[in-house]
């Protein structure tokens, strides 16, 4: 019987992109030494509305939708579902905050200022930290089970890290295109709001730092191929009851389909030859920018599959 | 003889059984029951009058298995009859089944059920029983996993509390022998109390007083095992080589054990069950453990690489203006 459903998978989707695309910014910020906080702006605000989807679609998959506050008068910390939901909250209580400090810290006294700024710089790495949390939570919430497909191997929590900062990466990636896009050719209100978004009137994400994310995302599917080959090989040999019959369900079963054509061809194999068939180009030709949209498109639907494939799977 | 269950629902007995079973308090549950307790009080979300057993869980330790009741279920001695299930749906008040055959698995609305498996032998078929209910784990997944806490221990009982369930369905991932069930389409997890609500009173559970054949009995685990030990040699000597003991030893001992005449597997029922969160730990350090060695790589590798490129660049020019 299939109790977790669409809900589920796109709950688990949506909460990894939400950290992965925190993860993937912050890191790409600090490594080019703090010169790219717009894109640490854009991933909060691509973070914060997914991870209020994702808190609705959990309560609303709930039994008993109006006890969900019981979640948040307890903590148990065996529980993964206990612990992800203060993940996600606490996550987006500092990116909340942070959102608030860019928009009024520079309305006080210089050192005042500083103070603040210097705040919303430690709220950033406790933000990542959380983000993380919850990357690995997605799979640690369906890895503390009995059922084969989920608990058979201790990779399902790697499969969905990397999966989550790949998709995290590709909507970054997407959405720093249409951002910039809606910037330079967009009507005057829409340059307005991303100009206050952003807290200045000449705001851009460089093509290049674009162009290293895409990169980025290209070693990031090779990972992603070989921790999931990893998983599918420890499945195959675990001394667990049903693990092989539950790797039989995607690679031969019913799931199959879905599998090879969503998660190996989507997510993986076609992201990877379009990334590599604008290698090098910048972005300044519409087939370019189109290609890397096209790429990033599919690693975002890819990565849905891969969490139905999984969830169902499991219950199968 | 059944005692209609609305007369003590609700009594002052059950309530005080209930309260004892939660005094259980040593350091570490008391350090962890602080930390979860307190939270949100200080926060003042929540008025002390809210307070659920989500933040009890700490106090309660599972009773151990020295001083412990259990069931023993001897299915050489069962006949399949079923008076069980109807003992347990009668007690519990759950509806009426409505296929013209019992079903042999259980849902929200049957706690309890009697599973046949048949084994054909130079073409006579043999009908082998085993019991379908709640094990009463010590090391019980559905208590770890429960993000609230209703799902717990109380004293030999595990329970889960229907008013604090939210009805996440976790208990059902994780549960190794697939007990609890959601009422379709939403609702709570529901699932066999070992009758928490007879035990205390003196009564036997409504599925072990009806039995006809004594195929059930209820008592002290301890001296259960010591029988049970002695029906298994009284098997094997009669021939049934494969007769053996179930749930002495797994997950920290059950609260409901079977003598099997057949191995575990043969009726569906896992060699080596597990407690869904025994690697939780490993999980979540192999989840962070990649964000931070694997999934950081690219970035480190691209940007930093980017950067230096970028900074010779600019010596290159500064140089060049110098």
């Amino acid at each position: 019987m299939i109790t977790w459903n669409v809900p589920i998978w796109v709950y688990l989707w949506m909460a990894g992109m939400a950290g992965g695309a925190y993860f993937a910014a912050f890191l790409a910020e600090r490594f080019t030494g703090g010169t790219n906080e717009k894109l640490l702006r854009l991933a909060t605000y691509i973070g914060i509305p997914l991870v209020a989807i994702v808190v609705i679609l959990l309560i609303i998959d709930l039994g008993m939708p109006l006890h969900f506050w019981h979640l948040l008068v307890g903590f148990e910390p065996l529980s993964p579902m206990s612990l992800g939901t203060w993940i996600l909250t606490i996550w987006a209580c500092v990116a909340v905050a942070m959102i608030v400090l860019w928009f009024v810290e520079n309305s006080f006294s210089a050192r005042m200022t500083r103070i603040l700024k210097m705040g919303r710089n430690l709220l950033s790495m406790v933000a990542l930290v959380f983000s993380v949390l919850i990357m690995a939570y997605t799979g640690v919430l369906l890895a503390s089970s009995n059922q084969p497909l989920w608990s058979g191997t201790f990779l399902l929590p790697s499969l969905f890290v990397v999966s989550a900062t790949s998709t995290g990466v590709a909507i970054v990636v997407a959405a720093s295109l249409i951002a910039n896009m809606l910037n330079r050719g967009g009507p005057a209100w829409m340059k307005s709001i991303t100009n206050k978004l952003f807290g200045s009137s000449d705001w851009t994400i460089s093509n290049r730092m674009i162009g290293h994310l895409a990169e980025a995302d290209v070693i990031l599917i090779f990972i992603e191929i070989a921790v999931l080959i990893g998983y599918s090989v420890w499945l195959s040999v675990s001394a667990m009851e049903g693990t092989s019959e539950a790797l039989s369900l995607l690679t031969t079963g019913s799931l199959a389909l879905p599998f090879w054509l969503g998660v190996a061809l989507l997510a993986l194999l076609l992201p990877l030859g379009l990334e590599i068939a604008v290698h090098g180009k910048e972005i300044k030709t519409r087939a370019v920018w189109l290609t890397i949209m096209a790429s990033s498109a599919c690693v975002i639907l890819g990565g849905l599959v891969l969490r139905a494939v999984i969830v169902i799977g499991g219950q199968m | 003889m059944l005692v209609n269950k609305a007369e003590f629902r609700y009594s002052s007995a059950r309530l005080s059984a209930r309260k004892d079973a939660s005094l259980k308090l040593d350091r570490r549950n008391f350090l962890k029951f602080s930390i979860s307790a307190t939270g949100p009080f200080v926060l003042g979300l929540v008025p002390i009058s809210k307070l659920g057993p989500g933040l009890l869980k700490g106090f309660r330790a599972p009773q151990s298995n020295g001083d412990r009741k259990a069931i023993l279920y001897d299915s050489a001695k069962c006949i399949g009859c079923r008076l069980c299930e109807v003992a347990c749906r009668n007690w519990n008040e759950l509806p009426e089944e409505e296929e013209p055959e019992p079903a042999e698995e259980l849902s929200a609305a049957k706690w309890n059920a009697i599973k046949t498996t048949e084994l054909e032998t130079d073409g006579v078929k043999v009908k082998f029983f085993s019991k379908l209910q709640c094990m009463h784990c010590t090391e019980a997944s559905c208590v770890s996993v429960c993000p609230t806490g209703a799902a717990s221990h109380y004293s030999e009982f595990v329970e889960i509390d229907q008013d604090w369930c939210i009805g996440c369905a976790y208990c059902l991932a994780a549960c190794p022998f697939t007990v609890p069930h959601t009422e379709p389409p939403k609702g709570t997890a529901r699932k066999c109390t070992l009758c928490s609500d007879r035990v205390p009173q003196g009564l036997l559970p409504a599925c072990v007083e009806i039995c006809p054949t004594a195929a059930l009995t209820f008592g002290d685990r301890a001296e259960l095992i010591t029988g049970a030990k002695a029906r298994v040699d009284e098997l094997v000597a009669g021939g049934q080589s494969e007769a053996c003991l179930y749930g002495e030893t797994e997950l920290g001992g059950l609260g409901v054990m079977q003598v099997l005449q057949k191995p575990p597997s043969f009726y569906g029922i896992p060699e080596a069950p597990r407690q869904a969160t025994n690697n939780v730990f490993i999980q979540w350090a192999g989840g962070i453990a990649t964000a931070i060695a694997l999934a950081a790589i690219p970035f480190m590798w691209i940007f930093k690489r980017g950067r230096q490129i970028e900074e010779k660049e600019q010596y290159k020019v500064e140089g060049g203006t110098k």
